[in-house]
């Protein structure tokens, strides 16, 4: 039973690293997407 | 900040039920194995995810392909998120593989035909998603990306064939021409685990696809700021 619990343990842990790493690249791509639009605006304007 | 890809919800209101569904099904509906007993669940997730393996390699081909004959962006996004996936599964494979080896064989490994292959499989992998951030150029990362994407699909039919051409001691359950030998209720958890892994497939692919258009975007929006 605990090579079942470890295999299970390893599988979701794997998959569950992935969606954080996603969640963290989701994450800092908006900032700087929102830095790069705001600065953009400001350059718009005379 | 909008994804904007409209699949991510739908597969994401399927993923969460089929993943409980799943869980279930391997955990408590399928019956324990005569000779291994409940170890052997965990076939349920291993098995599935060398199938998500599979298919994300030759999603890697088609876009490697696609993007070396078109240069179109679109098809590099799909390549990273597809070449990224295979290694997160193909890790599972090579970790989930052993744990379950210990029990039945014994040993946690052995230089097996088909977990030798599978081992090559991954180091492709892991010098695909490497070679795009050495690359000086992010085009040229790309190209030598979408190669290593086509020689890493050329690597699942030598894993497939691995047992039978090299008489390795890996199971085969599914044997070309015969029924496999599981019970009904065997069957259906492991229908039920491959629909679930499946769709999550499917929504972190879109998602992956998604984030790399947004990582490009910025990059354009950031080369347009330095120029100006």
């Amino acid at each position: 039973m605990t090579y079942l619990f470890w295999a299970y343990a390893v599988v979701w842990s794997m998959i569950a690293a992935y969606v954080v790493f996603l969640a963290v690249r989701l994450r800092r791509i908006g900032r700087r997407l929102d830095r790069l639009e705001r600065g953009a605006l400001r350059g718009d304007q005379p | 900040m909008n994804i904007g890809h409209r699949s991510i919800p739908v597969l994401l209101a399927a993923v969460i039920p089929l993943m409980f569904v799943a869980l279930w099904a391997a955990l408590l509906y399928a019956p324990n194995e005569k000779i291994m007993g409940p170890v052997q669940r965990i076939f349920y997730f291993h098995v599935p995810s060398a199938m998500v393996t599979y298919f994300s390699v030759y999603v890697l081909l088609a876009a490697s392909m696609a993007y070396l004959w078109t240069r179109r962006r679109v098809f590099d996004y799909l390549a990273i998120a597809s070449t990224e996936l295979a290694l997160v599964f193909c890790t599972v494979v090579l970790i989930s593989g052993p744990i379950w080896a210990k029990p039945a064989w014994g040993v946690w490994w052995t230089w097996e035909a088909r977990l030798t292959t599978t081992l090559v499989l991954w180091l492709i992998l892991a010098g695909a998603v490497m070679v795009r951030g050495y690359a000086a150029e992010r085009d040229t990362g790309a190209r030598m990306a979408a190669v290593l994407g086509i020689v890493a699909a050329l690597d699942i039919p030598i894993i497939h064939k691995a047992v039978q051409w090299w008489r390795g001691q890996h199971p085969q359950v599914f044997k070309p021409g015969e029924k496999a030998p599981l019970a009904p209720e065997m069957k259906t958890a492991l229908l039920l685990c491959v629909a679930a892994l499946f769709v999550l497939y499917a929504l972190l692919l879109a998602f992956r696809a998604a984030v790399a258009a947004q990582e490009d975007r910025a990059e354009a929006l950031a080369d347009r700021a330095g120029d100006s």
